[in-house]
């Protein structure tokens, strides 16, 4: 037998130690990317341009670097920088969030700008603010363009957050890591990872879909 | 509901393939045994350190791995093959050592490995090649100067699939140990000021401190740390040839020189 | 109620607007014409700022466009305006896209700007569709419904860009006869269309614009029989002709 089922049952506490470090992790740079991720969307389409680049610069920075990279630096470069030193976890959460705030960024900035222009004009010409106007008419268009892209990045950020690991901060994969250096048994350690993992983004996937079919994109008024 | 369980059946399915295809892997290399493994490829190839100086440190310019664990894996090439440079090394850390040696992606593992009874179960080792023991590396200005001096907020790091943590957790039971991918990754944590003291062998701890003044190693060690060669479990031949290599060393003296070389002291 | 005073609006390298002077009283329709990229829609979109002149001045409604220290959402509140494109609120009900700038910008309740909002839909004919999305309504409805979201705030002053040439043509005449409505009932309106007899019929006065200019000023009558300019002339045989 080559799954070994003592590896999940011996180890079963670890795993669930893990596996709420990997739901506190992914419950939180989620909602902390959606929040950072968002003000930088409204950055890179302000129409100040100094602010734009700013957002812009942002978005293209940490989504074209390994997020291990950013870890490292989190956990190494900030204390060696600002003499401040962040204990694993709030490093892992740090890295994870600026790396996915880049991408929830670049998804809520693109659900915005394929509103098509004329919505604001129609608005702004009724006498509506440019804030009234994102919050009535743009953003609720935004919204549901921006659902399946969203959904694939809280995906994503789940699974990513197994960074933790290499800056040993306590998620499922570290607890993975250590429980396969007492086993040895490296496949069934994983596999048990892998389902874990599974518990955790499949509802989610199932709940991404629910969303999608609860906000259906609305058919354009034109052609 | 459909769904669920085509997607929880395709990936048992998948779980099985892969299992099965392990499976062949790792019965052709035990049926074969190693040495007929080895003289068919014309090489043996050794699970070794590429991080750590001393024992096994690749050398970025020439791309050479050099130390102490590549010495000895250089004299077991020639004991069984007739020539030293009939050898590839593999870059193994702790984590993965034992799985790439059952896997038969490596047939020995030279890599600073201390025998112990659990991993024993696992593979099989040879006579004690290197005796080392564990102590603490430290900022040069700590007032750490035993393990007793770790207090209980005290982080100390390590790698992970060590016996480093174990001995650590066993000795100060209420110590944070943090364990990182490689001691490279240890160190560099160190450096920033992660924890108070990096925890290993201090065999390895010395390499470190030779590279960066500003941290020091203990005089007082806590463990034993017999190393030994790491071969397939029941693979007793190539073992015993392993050890009559060892033995011979020992014998005609070359082991003194190569511990002088890399230790900088003739062993006790 | 409308002034357009030496206006020039430059597009980067592209000079849209060149020495625009033009006067809009109240109650007058005004009908603007001319060749595509002419710059027509451009001297619309000017008059509530969604596009900004680059130099002279702009007086509606006594207010100066121009002026960053004016407030524009209180200038708009007094401007209707209706698109090519109709630019309904996809995601909302027809009577939700009338009332949102009554209840968000003039602060009526809800039920006074439904209401509101239901005087207009008769007047456009299109009561029954009040609980309607807009993609359940043909073209020529959705621009109704527009005319209606652009009368909810009672305008001063229609603008109207091209409001036909987005749809089929059956549907053309059922949103003309509403402007003509309008027109009777002594709105002022400014409007860009390429409805030649809705030009004649309804518009106090023709604009003729070529290539960011006005060439030709005139009441309908002697515009479309006798223009002065050369390029009105071709322009009219073009189009007639077609």
């Amino acid at each position: 037998m080559l799954i070994q089922f003592s590896v999940l049952t011996e180890h079963l506490d670890r795993y669930l130690i893990g596996l709420g470090g990997t739901v506190a992790a992914s419950v939180v740079s989620l909602l902390a990317s959606f929040v950072l991720g968002a003000m930088i969307a409204v950055l890179c389409i302000t129409p100040v341009k100094p602010l734009q680049w700013v957002g812009t610069a942002y978005v293209e920075f940490f989504r074209n670097i390994p997020l291990i990279l950013i870890a490292f630096f989190v956990l190494v470069g900030v204390p060696l920088l600002t003499g401040t030193v962040l204990v694993p976890f709030i490093s892992g959460l740090t890295a994870l969030t600026v790396y996915t705030s880049a991408f929830i960024a670049e998804a809520i900035r693109a659900g915005i700008q394929s509103v098509p222009q004329g919505q604001m004009e129609a608005a702004r010409s009724s006498g509506l603010t440019y804030l009234q106007a994102m919050r009535y008419v743009i953003l609720p268009q935004a919204v549901r363009l921006v659902i399946p892209p969203l959904g694939n990045q809280f995906l994503n950020l789940v699974k990513n957050s197994s960074i933790f690991t290499v800056l040993s901060a306590s998620d499922l994969m570290y607890q993975a890591d250590l429980i396969n250096s007492d086993t040895f048994d490296t496949f069934s350690t994983y596999i048990f990872a892998a389902l874990f993992y599974l518990i955790l983004t499949i509802p989610l996937s199932f709940g991404i879909r629910y969303l999608e079919r609860r906000f259906p994109r609305v058919k354009g008024v034109e052609a | 509901m459909k769904l669920w369980s085509k997607m929880i059946g395709l990936s048992l399915v998948a779980a099985f393939v892969v299992s099965a295809l392990m499976g062949c892997a790792k019965q052709a290399s035990e049926a074969e045994g190693t040495i007929a493994k080895i003289k068919k490829q014309g090489k043996i190839i050794a699970g070794v350190k590429y991080d750590l100086n001393l024992f096994g440190l690749k050398d970025p310019a020439s791309g050479q791995v050099q130390g102490l664990d590549i010495d000895i894996a250089k004299q077991i090439a020639k004991k069984v093959l007739g020539d030293e440079h009939a050898i590839e090394f593999m870059e193994v850390t702790s984590k993965t050592r034992i799985p790439m040696l059952k896997n038969g992606d490596i047939d020995m593992i030279v890599a600073t490995m201390t025998i112990t009874e659990e991993r024993k179960k696992e593979i099989d080792f040879s006579d004690v090649y290197f005796t080392a023991g564990q102590s603490l590396l430290v900022p040069v200005d700590s007032t750490i100067n035993s393990i007793k001096d770790l207090t209980k907020d005290a982080k100390v790091l390590t790698a992970k699939g060590s016996t480093s943590a174990k001995n650590v957790r066993e000795a100060v039971p209420d110590a944070q140990v943090m364990e990182f991918e490689n001691y490279a990754e240890a160190f560099t944590a160190l450096k920033a000021g992660q924890g108070a003291a990096l925890t290993t062998d201090n065999a390895l701890l010395y390499g470190m401190a030779q590279q960066d003044r500003k941290f020091r190693v203990l005089e007082e060690t806590f463990t034993k740390e017999p190393y030994g060669i790491g071969v397939r479990k029941g693979d007793e031949e190539f073992a015993k040839l392993i050890n009559e290599t060892l033995k011979e060393l020992q014998d005609n003296g070359q082991y003194v020189d190569i511990y002088e070389k890399w230790i900088g002291k003739k062993p006790n | 109620m409308i002034h357009f005073h030496q206006i020039n609006k430059h597009y980067g390298p592209y000079h849209v607007l060149k020495d625009i002077n033009l006067s809009v009283k109240q109650g007058e329709v005004v009908v603007v014409i001319g060749p595509s990229g002419s710059g027509k829609s451009t001297l619309v979109r000017c008059i509530n700022r969604l596009e900004w002149v680059t130099d002279g001045e702009l007086i509606v409604d006594g207010m100066r466009v121009n002026d960053k220290s004016i407030d524009i959402n209180k200038l708009r509140r007094h401007i209707g305006m209706v698109f090519q494109h109709f630019n309904l609120y996809p995601h909302k009900t027809v009577m939700q896209n009338i009332t949102l700038a009554p209840i968000q910008v003039a602060g009526m309740s809800k039920q006074e700007a439904e209401e509101a909002a239901m005087v207009n839909l008769d007047k456009v004919g299109i009561a029954d569709k009040a609980n309607a999305f807009p993609s359940q309504l043909s073209g020529g409805q959705q621009q109704r419904v527009a005319i209606a979201r652009g009368l909810a705030m009672k305008p001063k002053i229609m603008l109207f860009d091209e409001p036909t040439s987005a749809l089929d043509p059956e549907t053309i005449g059922e949103v003309l006869d509403v402007m003509r409505k309008l027109a009777q009932e002594g709105m002022t309106m400014v409007v860009v269309t390429h409805e030649m007899g809705f030009a004649k019929e309804v518009a106090d006065r023709i604009v003729f614009m070529d290539q960011g200019t006005i060439i030709e000023e005139a009441e309908p009558a002697q515009f479309f029989t006798q223009p002065r300019e050369e390029r009105a002339r071709l322009f009219l045989s073009r189009i007639l002709n077609h």
